[in-house]
């Protein structure tokens, strides 16, 4: 886990950029910054937050854009949501999301143009065939920029990095023992998980790659790749329910949040915009208000670079050589 | 059998070289300017298409060809469909074509008012291949060889194209359906065998090197012509009655589409193609390819890999 590459639960990656008439994608063409953005789903609105950085506020035409745009000031940050109840065509990301192996890495906007990258397992290549055909169609014109093997962490960092400095922090719990039965399902065996999006009302669909699949109860763990260990779930604990509902609170734009079972401890990490670092200790103190006996510790945080071929620690010892 | 199987077996290598006098030629030689291009035979004319780097749209006399030709954009790279070659670049390359059995063009490049053709071809055909550049010479007033000898490779020779168009490695596969396996190419052919097409066409037909993994049984009857006995290569004429393949190569068609290294490789009903696409018609591509998976649901369509060509 962080810094280190994450277990890659999916083998192949995607990214899919789209070309929209969406007036905040035309006119942001004019800046040479790619702006980071996450997905919300809930039942009847698929859309994005777009992180709208403000290091170029004072340049002219940056500040005519932003108030033409009408962004939305939270806090010190400003966001721009784009939703499928204006543009209907967002709503073909849900078919995406259908798929059970699809987890997202990193949402953003580049030169005018929408861009998704995923990770999936390869045998779900067809249906990832499928939605693209579907988006290219209900968009206007997309294509896939890349399709091949997952390139992990350092290219996340890679792309991510250009719309702002990103922060890569992990945390670890102790999963109180008192919890449900589903809880203790969970907790029966090692494994590894993705997130596989960012949704206000859900926030528990994960990917896991289990370590002991024999232990595993089979009607919560749907089989994606029983060779490679891969299950989908939709579990997970009340604490990480809480903390991730805070997260949203904040308009948090976490990303690539992969979580760790080693038996004991749960480790949970995840990628943020610098901008935002401050949110995720506000919601874990607030997490820890509601859950007093819990023992967090907050393991890891660092700006991470990718410069010159590697990964580089801003505030750490170099790890990469 | 690796798709660049036909790559690997075709030793030689020849860059043919004469002047032009279209517009295009003419701006390029005033200007000093290097443009790739795509080329598609037809059966009575030659189409040329061009890649135009943006920085170059600059010049007024670019812009207006580039209006006029109605050119599209992606990234920093404009493609012009121009239109129709001159009779004398149509002839050379149309007797380079035909009068060989192995020779696969490459690609065609225009420099400072002279175009370049390169090809790959089989050593078998060096006497051939002889005849048509003596022929060429007293036909075509400026007519030139600028190289023969070994082939590099496909990834070395398309260095050149990448420098302008920056090229993307797209591979697809189908399932063939038991019915379609009676009709040709399958038919024809063996359950193992790869396929190089020799160039692009406009029209409906076509010239392929195959080679496969056994001998093919009575290989005239089937349209086949036996150039290396030993590695199991032939010359093919894809007969396009299957309505898969025939609507594929008809989207390439209509929608100018410009391939490099263009290989299928066939492995008991289950069919590889691998392209290399100048990025700036991926999306024209995709959208042929969706509209193909549509029509035929059957075949199963998936794509594979999409990425920059690395090895480049």
């Amino acid at each position: 886990m962080f810094p280190n590459d994450p277990d890659p639960i999916g083998d192949m990656q995607c990214i899919f950029a789209v070309k929209s008439n969406i007036p905040f994608l035309v006119e942001s063409r004019k800046f040479p910054i790619s702006f980071s953005e996450h997905l919300f789903y809930t039942d009847d609105e698929v859309g994005e937050y777009i992180n709208v950085p403000a290091f170029l506020k004072k340049d002219y035409e940056y500040g005519i854009f932003i108030k033409k745009m009408q962004v939305s000031e939270i806090g010190s940050n400003m966001v721009f949501k784009i939703s499928s109840q204006d543009y209907p065509e967002m709503e073909t990301l849900r078919e995406l999301i259908k798929i059970p192996s699809v987890a997202i890495d990193y949402k953003y906007i580049e030169g005018g143009y929408h861009k998704t990258m995923f990770t999936f397992h390869h045998s779900h290549m067809k249906e990832v065939t499928k939605f693209i055909f579907n988006a290219r169609r209900s968009f206007g014109y997309g294509f896939p920029e890349y399709i091949g093997p997952n390139r992990g962490l350092r290219f996340v960092i890679e792309k991510a990095q250009t719309s702002g400095n990103i922060v890569a922090s992990s945390l670890t719990i102790n999963p109180p023992r008192n919890e449900s039965e589903k809880m203790k399902e969970l907790f029966s065996t090692n494994w590894v998980r993705r997130a596989r999006y960012t949704s206000k009302s859900r926030t528990d669909d994960f990917i896991f790659r289990i370590q002991d699949p024999e232990s595993i109860n089979h009607q919560v763990f749907r089989e994606i790749s029983g060779e490679d260990r891969i299950y989908g779930a939709n579990i997970t604990s009340g604490i990480y329910l809480l903390y991730s509902k805070l997260v949203f609170e904040h308009y948090n734009p976490m990303f690539y949040s992969n979580h760790e079972y080693n038996g004991q401890n749960l480790r949970i990490c995840g990628l943020i915009p610098e901008n935002y670092g401050g949110t995720v200790v506000e919601s874990v103190a607030e997490t820890v208000k509601e859950f007093p006996d819990l023992d967090v510790k907050l393991t890891y945080s660092s700006r991470l670079k990718y410069d010159q071929n590697s990964l580089i620690q801003v505030f750490g010892p170099d790890f990469t050589t | 059998m690796d798709l660049d199987a036909v790559d690997r077996v075709l030793d030689m290598r020849i860059i043919f070289s004469l002047t032009g006098s279209l517009p295009v030629a003419e701006f390029t030689k005033r200007l000093s300017l290097e443009l790739q291009s795509g080329l598609h035979f037809g059966e009575d004319s030659l189409e040329l298409s061009f890649f135009i780097p943006d920085e170059l749209a600059a010049n007024r006399e670019i812009a207006i060809f580039l209006a006029q030709s109605n050119a599209t954009k992606e990234g920093n790279v404009y493609f012009s469909n121009f239109g129709m070659a001159t009779e004398d670049l149509h002839k050379g390359l149309k007797a380079a074509i035909e009068e060989t059995k192995t020779m696969v063009a490459d690609n065609l490049w225009l420099s400072s008012g002279t175009y370049y053709l390169s090809c790959r071809f089989h050593s078998s055909e060096l006497q051939r291949v002889t005849g048509v550049v003596l022929g060429l010479a007293q036909k075509i007033e400026g007519f030139s060889v600028k190289y023969l000898g070994p082939n590099p490779g496909l990834p070395a020779i398309l260095k050149d194209v990448k420098k302008i168009a920056n090229l993307m490695e797209i591979r697809w596969q189908v399932n063939v359906p038991e019915e379609s396996r009676k009709s040709n190419p399958f038919s024809s052919l063996t359950n193992n065998w790869v396929l190089e097409s020799r160039f692009m066409t406009t029209g409906m037909s076509a010239s392929e090197l195959v080679i496969t993994n056994e001998k093919v049984s009575d290989p005239e009857d089937k349209g086949l012509v036996l150039i290396d006995p030993e590695l199991n290569l032939y010359e093919f004429k894809l007969g396009l009655d299957n309505p898969f393949l025939k609507g594929f190569f008809r989207n390439l068609y209509l929608t100018k589409m410009v391939r490099f290294c263009r290989t299928l490789r066939y492995d008991n009903g289950k069919l590889e193609l691998l392209s290399y696409i100048p990025e700036v018609l991926i999306y024209s591509y995709i959208s042929s390819l969706s509209g193909l998976s549509d029509e035929f649901p059957e075949w199963e369509l998936s794509l594979s890999k999409v990425a920059n060509a690395q090895w480049l």
